[in-house]
């Protein structure tokens, strides 16, 4: 049973991470293709900064599952490793209680602000902008299943996933 | 409401609760406590809050230093530099300065600085007899010039977060860059003479003009970046794209180190590491959102014109504040909710906001390397494999001579302002 959601968060968590991946590319593009156009043609395109713009919120928040699932979610673990084991366990698995509690809040409150921004339209374009907000209800559900599987394997010391280390500020 | 918001900030961090899940929950706490506002409030504010284009140079310019740093430049950085300023004793150490000072010109990222250079110039020091914890300790203090010197997160979170321009920002980071640079190289030639390390760091190094021939390549990147902006030719994002190509160009065909299949991995880490910092970036909008509709910040001003006379004192005071702050707080979290704060306040006493920006992210990059969250400290040491307590005797020196730096860069104005002149006129 917890090995089948382990391996259903490999997945979940790799796809998102793939998707993550695909919109930091199409980021990347569109703001060099923004550049082009602006001082190769002159004429500076009016929907590629909206699109850029939208890609890169997509993209932040499919990256967030991998990033717990790397371990790579900044923060202060000095309290949680200098306590006695037991009481840093504990400790552990309600610091995730508490990510998990938010991200659940995230997911309830985004699809909420998805309905109310349902008939905007993103500037210069024809496509309402909950198809952007979409972003936070969705990666906020993959960041749960993340968050799950983070605490299992922390609490019963199965091997994570290689770390890599997030290159932060 | 405020209370709410600090106090279950505070536990919340101490707990080991992700920084941006922390202040996401202390502010739903906050607004809970206050009642009359809409949860709702938690989408919208870390919907708009990313919903920048300023801020798309963020995740292209982290992309662009992991491009290079796969690409070969970092190598080719160090051999430059230790054909400039190698051939003294503790030459080694100031090849560790000054490379980060190079790096930094393609990297916005202090600890990205400390995991490319570090992985060389650690064991290479190492091996010159510098004992770990020092070597731990010049790396991660010379990173800190990662942030000062432009392309620079922490410059450009300043810029969106009080309406400044980055572009002034960035002129402005040369100065400060180039005082701490030039304070970390007398201090570790100092160390290095007083104990006698590094006698034989002359040794294998190549010709400068050999090595600048070599690194010429990896030198177009900044160009690229630098003169654009500077020129006003680019926009900082635009100036991200164009790092990117040059990366791109230069790992790929220059060097050919880059090799397409090393693509999925390095796009991989850039995701990770963007999202950990935008969702920091995310919830610190909703949290200094709820601060700004509190009454806060004119509070806080009120109280700053009350007690303090003088411009000497609230630039004394808010340097002790911050140091205490970026001690705590992780650095993009504190720059989005202090700058909105104290920026007005700094220009209320006369305080040019370009050259008040370059004084937080010198203090607040200075919280990078100390204890207990310091991040570049935990990268150094993860780098040089000695546990965190080690490296903090060593640490004492280099915090203060950063420290000195910084007070030479806040009292001394035209440090950051007259490239600033220089490149947009009065």
């Amino acid at each position: 049973m917890i090995r089948a959601f382990l391996r259903l968060e490999a997945i979940t968590t790799g796809l998102a991470l793939r998707a993550a991946i695909a919109l930091l590319c199409v980021t990347a593009g569109l703001a060099m293709f923004q550049v082009v156009t602006r001082f190769v043609f002159d004429a500076p395109s009016t929907w590629s900064e909206v699109v850029t713009r939208s890609s890169m919120i997509w993209s932040v928040f499919l990256g967030i599952a991998a990033a717990y699932r790397h371990g790579a979610m900044i923060s202060v673990d000095l309290v949680q490793t200098s306590l006695p084991a037991p009481m840093g366990r504990a400790l552990f698995v309600a610091a995730n209680a508490g990510s998990f509690l938010f991200f659940a809040i995230l997911l309830w409150q985004g699809w909420l602000m998805c309905g109310r921004v349902a008939r905007q339209n993103l500037a210069a374009l024809e496509i309402s902008i909950a198809w952007v907000y979409a972003a936070l209800p969705v990666g906020a559900a993959f960041i749960l299943v993340a968050i799950v599987a983070a605490t299992i394997r922390g609490l019963t010391g199965t091997p994570a996933p290689p770390q890599t280390f997030g290159d932060t500020v | 409401m405020n209370g709410a918001l600090g106090l279950s900030l505070a536990i919340l961090f101490l707990a080991g609760v992700p920084v941006a899940v922390s202040i996401g929950l202390a502010s739903v706490i906050g607004i809970e406590a206050q009642g009359r506002l809409p949860l709702l409030l938690v989408a919208q504010r870390m919907f708009t809050g990313i919903d920048s284009f300023p801020l798309v140079a963020i995740p292209l310019f982290i992309l662009a230093g992991n491009l290079m740093s796969a690409g070969g430049i970092s190598g080719r950085l160090v051999d430059l530099a230790k054909s400039l300023v190698g051939g003294v004793q503790g030459g080694l150490a100031c090849t560790c300065v000054l490379t980060c000072m190079l790096f930094a010109s393609v990297s916005g990222s202090s600890v990205a600085t400390t995991f490319a250079i570090g992985a060389i110039l650690i064991p290479a020091m190492a091996d010159h007899g510098y004992p770990r914890p020092l070597a731990a300790s010049i790396q991660a203090s010379s990173a800190e010039l990662g942030v000062l010197i432009p392309p620079s997160i922490p410059l450009i979170l300043y810029g969106v977060s009080t309406d400044t321009s980055i572009g002034r920002l960035f002129v402005a980071g040369v100065g400060p860059g180039v005082v701490v640079a030039g304070t970390l190289m007398a201090l570790v030639l100092v160390i290095c003479r007083r104990r006698g390390i590094g006698l034989h760091d002359g040794e294998g190094r190549l010709d400068p003009g050999a090595a600048l021939l070599a690194a010429l390549p990896a030198l177009l990147v900044p160009v690229v970046i630098l003169g654009g902006i500077y020129s006003g030719v680019f926009t900082p994002t635009e100036a991200s794209a164009a790092a990117v190509a040059a990366a791109l160009v230069v790992g790929l065909l220059l060097y050919r180190e880059l090799r397409p299949r090393d693509l999925p991995g390095i796009l991989a880490r850039t995701v990770i590491s963007t999202s950990a910092i935008m969702i920091i970036i995310a919830a610190a909008a909703l949290f200094s959102f709820l601060i700004t509709r509190s009454g806060l910040p004119n509070e806080i001003a009120g109280w700053f014109q009350g007690v303090l006379e003088s411009r000497v004192a609230f630039l004394l005071v808010v340097n002790l504040l911050l140091l205490v702050v970026g001690m705590f707080i992780e650095t993009s979290a504190a720059i989005l909710v202090l700058a909105p704060i104290l920026t007005p306040i700094a220009v209320a006493y006369g305080v040019d906001p370009v050259h008040f920006g370059l004084i937080v992210v010198v203090n607040l990059a200075l919280g990078m390397i100390t204890p207990p969250l310091g991040v570049n400290l935990f990268a150094a040491c993860a780098v040089a494999k000695i546990p965190v307590e080690r490296i903090v005797p060593q640490l004492v020196w280099f915090v203060a001579a950063v420290f000195a730096a910084l007070m030479v860069i806040t009292y001394i104005p035209a440090l950051s302002l007259w490239p600033v002149t220089l490149v947009y006129g009065g």
